[in-house]
C-alpha cells in the first residue's frame, strides 16, 4: 500500500540535499540522495510503507541527522531544529489539556490568536474552537493539526504521512484540504 | 463504560452513604435489643451524646484543631519535598541515579520502628509528630510525581520541540500538565496515609489531639469516646478524599475519565 508525504517550501526557501545517506544498523534506508527543491514548491512523496519517507522528512526537518551528506536551507547548512521547519505527523499529537484553539496557536498564543481562529476556519472547524481534543474524531484532530501547522507560516512545512491513520473517505477530504491550503488551486490561494 | 444513570446528580451522590447508614441502623437496633453489650460497643445514641458533650465543652474542637494542625504541617512539608524531589528525579537522569536508591531505602522503614528514635531526637513535643507525618506523606507524592513525569508522551515532546517551544514551555505546557493526573493520585494516597500516620504519631505522649482524647478515654473506660475518635478519623479521611476529588474534577476537566457531562 502506498502512502503519501508532502513537503512545501515557502517562496523564500530553497531546499537542497547533497549525498544524504541514513542507515539504521545494517539497514540502509537512504543512499546518496540528491534533491533540489525550488522556493514555493509543493511536493508529494509517494512510496510503499517503510520506504524511507518519514526518515527523509525527519532528516530535512532536523529531528534526525544524516549519516553522510548535508542538508541545505538556502545554501546554509542545516543540522538541528532551528525553527524554520514545521512537521505535521501521522498522529495529530494535540495536547489533550488545551482547548482546540489553544492547540492551534501553540507557542504563539499571545500574538496569533486571531490567526489561529482564521486557520480553524480554513479547515472548517471554527465551531470546535473551545472544545477539548478528546471529543474530536480522528479526522477532525488531523484537521486541527493542519491548522496548527498553517498558523506558524513556516518556511518549510513537512507533512509526514498525515493521511495514514484516517479512513478512506476522510483521507480524500483531508487531501483536498491540504491541496487547497498549501498547493493553492486557482480559485483559492494558499493560506500563506 | 458506565455513562451514568438518568437520576439527578444529588441522588447518585448519596448512594455511597446507603451502606454506612444501613450499618448504623443495624448497630442501633443490636444495642437496643441487647444483642450487643454496651461494654463491647456502645449504642450510637451514646456516641452522639458524647459528641455533644465534648462539643459543648469545647474539647472536641480543640482536639480536632490540634490534630489537624499537625497533619497540615506534615502534609505541607512532606508533600513539598516529595513533589520537588519527584520533579527533580523525573526530569534529570543524573539526579535520579544519585537519589532514588536512598529514597527507596527510607520508604521501607516502618513508622512504628522509628518511634523510639523520634522520641530521642525530637522529644515528646510537636516536632516529632510532624516529622512522622512528613515521612508518611512524602513517599506517595514522590513516587507518583516521578511516575507522572517519566511517563510523559515522547511524541508530544517531539511535537513541542518542532513547534519551537523552549525548555520551560516544554515543561509547563507539556510535561507538567501531563503528569498532573498521577500527581493527584499521589496526593490522594498521601492524604490517606497522613491520617494513619497521625494516629501512630499521637500515641507518643500528647496533651492534645484526637489520639490523646482517645487514650484518655481508654484510661477511664469511656468506650463511647474511643469509638467517637475512630469515627472522627474516618470522617476526616473521607473529607480529605472529597477535597481531592473536587480538585481533580476542576483541574482534570480535559480528561475523558473525569468529566461529568
Amino acid at each position: 500500500m502506498t502512502t503519501q508525504a508532502f513537503l512545501k517550501t515557502s517562496s523564500n526557501l530553497a531546499l537542497k540535499l547533497e549525498q544524504v545517506s541514513k542507515n539504521f544498523g545494517d539497514l540502509t534506508v537512504l543512499e546518496n540522495l540528491n534533491l533540489d527543491i525550488q522556493p514555493g514548491s509543493f511536493v508529494a512523496i509517494v512510496g510503499r510503507s517503510g520506504c524511507g519517507k518519514s526518515t527523509l522528512l525527519r532528516l530535512i526537518s532536523g529531528l534526525d541527522q544524516p549519516d553522510t551528506g548535508t542538508v541545505f536551507y538556502d545554501d546554509q547548512i542545516h543540522k538541528r531544529l532551528n525553527g524554520h521547519a514545521r512537521v505535521m505527523f501521522q498522529e495529530a499529537r494535540l495536547l489533550p489539556w488545551k482547548r482546540v484553539l489553544d492547540n492551534v496557536c501553540l507557542g504563539l498564543c499571545k500574538e496569533k490568536k486571531d490567526r489561529a481562529l482564521e486557520a480553524l476556519q480554513h479547515v472548517g472547524l471554527e465551531s470546535k474552537a473551545q472544545e477539548w481534543p478528546s471529543v474530536l474524531s480522528g479526522g477532525q484532530r488531523q484537521r486541527v493539526a493542519l491548522a496548527r501547522a498553517l498558523v506558524h507560516e513556516p518556511r518549510l512545512l513537512l507533512l509526514d504521512e498525515p493521511l495514514g491513520a484516517l479512513d478512506a473517505l476522510t483521507r480524500i477530504e483531508m487531501q483536498q484540504l491540504i491541496r487547497k491550503n498549501l498547493a493553492g488551486k486557482p480559485d483559492s490561494p494558499p493560506f500563506w | 463504560m458506565n455513562t451514568g444513570s438518568s437520576l439527578p446528580r444529588w441522588i447518585t451522590g448519596l448512594t455511597g452513604w446507603v451502606l454506612p447508614v444501613f450499618l448504623i441502623i443495624l448497630w442501633a437496633v443490636a444495642t437496643e435489643y441487647g444483642w450487643l453489650s454496651s461494654q463491647i460497643l456502645p449504642a450510637p445514641t451514646d456516641i452522639v451524646r458524647a459528641a455533644i458533650n465534648l462539643t459543648v465543652s469545647g474539647e472536641l474542637a480543640k482536639n480536632i484543631a490540634a490534630s489537624a494542625e499537625r497533619a497540615g504541617w506534615g502534609l505541607l512539608i512532606g508533600g513539598s519535598i516529595g513533589f520537588l524531589l519527584g520533579l527533580f528525579n523525573g526530569l534529570f537522569r543524573t539526579a535520579e541515579r544519585f537519589l532514588d536508591t536512598t529514597v527507596q531505602m527510607i520508604r521501607n522503614v516502618p513508622h512504628l520502628a522509628l518511634i523510639p528514635l523520634v522520641i530521642i531526637w525530637f522529644g515528646i513535643g510537636e516536632a516529632g509528630k510532624v516529622f512522622l507525618v512528613t515521612l508518611g506523606v512524602f513517599f506517595p507524592i514522590y513516587a507518583n510525581t516521578y511516575h507522572g513525569i517519566k511517563t510523559t508522551d515522547p511524541q508530544l515532546i517531539e511535537m513541542g520541540r518542532v513547534y519551537g517551544l523552549n525548555p520551560w514551555q516544554l515543561f509547563s505546557q507539556i510535561i507538567f500538565p501531563g503528569a498532573l493526573p498521577s500527581i493527584l493520585v499521589g496526593l490522594r494516597y498521601s492524604l490517606g496515609l497522613m491520617w494513619l500516620t497521625l494516629i501512630v504519631a499521637e500515641t507518643i505522649a500528647t496533651t492534645s489531639g484526637i489520639g490523646q482524647m482517645a487514650m484518655n478515654a481508654r484510661e477511664f473506660m469511656q468506650t463511647d469516646v474511643v469509638v467517637l475518635a475512630i469515627l472522627i478519623y474516618a470522617l476526616l479521611g473521607k473529607l480529605a478524599d472529597t477535597a481531592v476529588h473536587f480538585l481533580e474534577s476542576r483541574i482534570l476537566q480535559w480528561h475523558p475519565g473525569f468529566r461529568h457531562r
